[in-house]
């Protein structure tokens, strides 16, 4: 206890110097511009804004991207509220009740609550991660390779699972990021592996350019439709940006009720802030005496999905942190940017790196206040980007796409890889294969199949080693379990329709 | 066939080429020959099945859903739209392919301004030029300084100038 207390004294020291404050408040602003824009969520806003923290030192660049992190968080609900376009899946839930808020000409509280909200749920959400990091990844210390590849296996096929309704397309989605991943030389023997001559593949593919493709081309090319849908009207002038007392007692419960929520689903894989918004609000409209209100403009419709999506922002960098395994698209990213600062997230990290772990937690204490203090007074000036006209922003993010992909490699061998992998990912979604657990297994991709022959080489190629521990069979408990419950859950449904 | 066919089954016949490939693939001269294979052998056995499920099941519901009559009729408009989308997305992937292949070249501003330029002109059209070239030139510019001398990447330049 009093150690946590201590460590994250030490990440204060680090995180809090002059310099990092102004990096996280640029990383911050800049993050709720591009978050803002409809269709760029954090993912994107990360990935297009790494660049920017290249020539930084790991924890200013860390810290950077944590505020751009936050503020894209932020800044995806802004666009929700005003144009009734989310930035990203978590900030849809923003839209039921923030839209008409504003247009019952209550867009300024709408502002102000989900900002604050998204304080509440950050800071609180800061505090529990502070005390289970450090728990987890001394708990993580103890997996040998059979336990990290089917705790690996475990997060995939819950990620894969729980693509909703569709659990076989997130396997296929699965196998096409794993098979991704083994495009380079092997890491063991040295035998150059599906690169086809190709100097450039031999290092394998990046992820970031994988990620870059999917969310900064794959989205454009699915926003070129609403060009020329033409573009909405939005509110431009607004009064004093902050909401009522009542409101405030209407919404500090919810909010509280919610946070515990979105961080836990945030840290399980695959589930993140969309599902922990979409949760919280159900959950607030069944508790409601008033159910009706909800999507008519009631102010907890939107405070509690807000609150938990920033909770579950937060949570989904746990088993990042600790376990090296990301549990979303944009905590993808940000693990992305930590191993080009030559750092492995995963247990180690606290223990080799315990500055930076703890500065970046440090960071989200500050980041959530300065983002709450760029957002509430100054969201009258930012939501001006969303006057931009898409027919100017469009091209610009593509160039931005491109400009960040050379930066990643110093190669424009990539932006063939990054023309294919934008393509792949619109038919994807016009296919409704969902995109996440292939992200993912680009990711864990590597490590779960060096993993795999460690564990075998252990064993001399038994493969008993993966039912050897309480811990592996728990682990492969899990997996069978993230299959079967959807099924068993479908069939219930199915059973239920047949009935009535 | 409608695009989930397609799409699915293009990712079985991926899955099935995938797993031809890794066993053509040379054998390893240190440790177990077969050591590279074996994982993605099973990635690409396991994308063959669960693709050619996928596509199994994306079949009958494309064959339910004609016996049924649900597929809507797209409207003259909307089909006007997804053409004019199309032609977009096209043109973008092309200039991207072109840009590739001019990017080390040509220098980081005239490629990038020849790039943004095509994808400005094919949504704005030919009346807003001046709007399309300000947007292109601005941008390939204002990147390039922020790079070169801010953040300190090199970005290939023009030839036989300091830009």
């Amino acid at each position: 206890m009093m150690e946590i207390l201590q460590n994250l004294m030490h990440g204060f020291s680090v995180a809090a110097t002059p310099m990092n404050l102004l990096w996280v408040t640029i990383g911050g602003t800049l993050g709720t511009i591009v978050g803002m824009l409809p269709g760029l969520g954090p993912a994107t806003g990360v990935a297009v804004l790494l660049p920017l923290t290249f020539t930084m030192g790991p924890t200013a660049a860390l810290i950077t991207m944590c505020g751009i992190y936050y503020g894209a968080m932020f800044g995806g609900s802004r666009s929700s509220i005003l144009i009734n376009t989310p930035g990203d899946g978590a900030a849809l839930a923003a839209t039921f009740d923030g839209y008409p808020m504003a247009m019952n000409g209550r867009a300024e509280a709408a502002l102000a609550m989900s900002a604050v909200a998204s304080l509440i749920g950050g800071i609180i959400s800061a505090v529990l991660i502070t005390f289970v990091a450090t728990p987890v990844s001394m708990f993580a210390l103890k997996f040998g390779p059979a336990e990290y590849f089917l705790l690996m296996v475990a997060a995939l096929s819950m990620t894969a699972s729980m693509s909703k309704g569709n659990m076989i397309g997130g396997f296929v989605s699965m196998f096409v990021g794993l098979i991704i991943a083994t495009v380079g030389l092997d890491a063991q023997s040295g035998v150059p592996r599906f690169t086809f001559g190709i100097m450039e593949l031999q290092q394998g593919i990046d992820f970031l350019i994988l990620i870059i493709g999917i969310y900064a081309l794959g989205e454009v090319f699915k926003s070129f439709k609403s060009i020329n849908e033409g573009q909405k009207d939005m509110q431009k002038k607004f009064g004093k940006i902050w909401f009522t007392k009542e409101d405030w007692k209407e919404c500090l419960m919810p909010i509280l009720r919610s946070t515990p929520l979105g961080f836990i689903v945030g840290a399980l894989p695959g589930a993140g802030g969309t599902m922990a918004s979409l949760m919280s609000y159900n959950n607030e409209k069944q508790l409601s005496k008033d159910p009706d209100s909800f999507g008519k403009g009631n102010i907890v419709g939107l405070a509690a999905p807000e609150a938990a999506n920033n909770a579950a922002s937060v949570g989904a960098l746990i088993p990042m942190l600790t376990l090296g395994i990301p549990g979303s698209g944009t905590t993808a990213v940000m693990m992305g940017a930590l191993l080009m600062l030559g750092l492995q997230p995963g247990p180690m990290l606290f223990v080799q790196h315990p500055d930076i772990a703890w500065g970046l937690i440090a960071s989200m204490f500050i980041g959530n206040i300065v983002l709450a203090i760029v957002n509430i007074p100054l969201a009258g000036l930012l939501v001006r980007v969303l006057a931009i006209p898409p027919k100017i922003l469009y091209p610009i993010v593509l160039g931005l796409a491109f400009i960040g992909t050379y930066a990643i490699g110093n190669s424009a061998m990539d932006f063939y890889l990054l023309v294919i992998f934008g393509v792949m990912g619109l038919f994807m979604s016009k296919a409704k294969v969902p995109t996440a657990p292939m992200i993912l297994g680009v990711i864990v991709g590597g490590t779960m199949e060096q993993s795999f022959r460690q564990a075998i080489v252990l064993s001399d190629g038994s493969l008993s080693i993966f039912t050897g521990s309480p811990l592996a069979i728990t682990l492969i408990a899990l997996t069978v379990g993230s299959v079967i419950f959807p099924l068993i859950k479908e069939a219930m449904k199915n059973k239920k329709l047949a009935s009535a | 066939m409608n695009i989930k066919v397609k799409t699915t089954m293009a990712f079985t016949v991926f899955g099935l080429l995938y797993t031809v490939v890794a066993l053509m693939m040379p054998k390893a001269a240190v440790g177990n020959p077969f050591a590279p294979k074996v994982f993605p052998l099973i990635l690409g056995i396991g994308l063959t099945v669960m693709g050619a499920m996928y596509t199994v099941k994306e079949y009958k519901h494309w064959k339910e859903e004609q016996a049924s009559g649900v597929e809507e009729e797209i409207s003259p408009k909307k089909q006007e739209i997804e053409n004019k989308t199309n032609k977009l997305i096209t043109i973008t992937a092309v200039a991207g392919i072109v840009y590739a292949a001019i990017f080390e070249h040509a220098g980081y501003v005239i490629s990038t301004s020849l790039f943004i330029g095509a994808i400005m002109f094919a949504i704005n059209g030919k009346k807003k030029w001046m709007l399309n070239l300000a947007v292109a030139i601005i941008f390939s510019v204002a990147v390039y300084f922020v790079f070169s001398t801010l953040l300190a990447i090199p970005l290939p330049k023009i030839p036989g100038l300091e830009i």
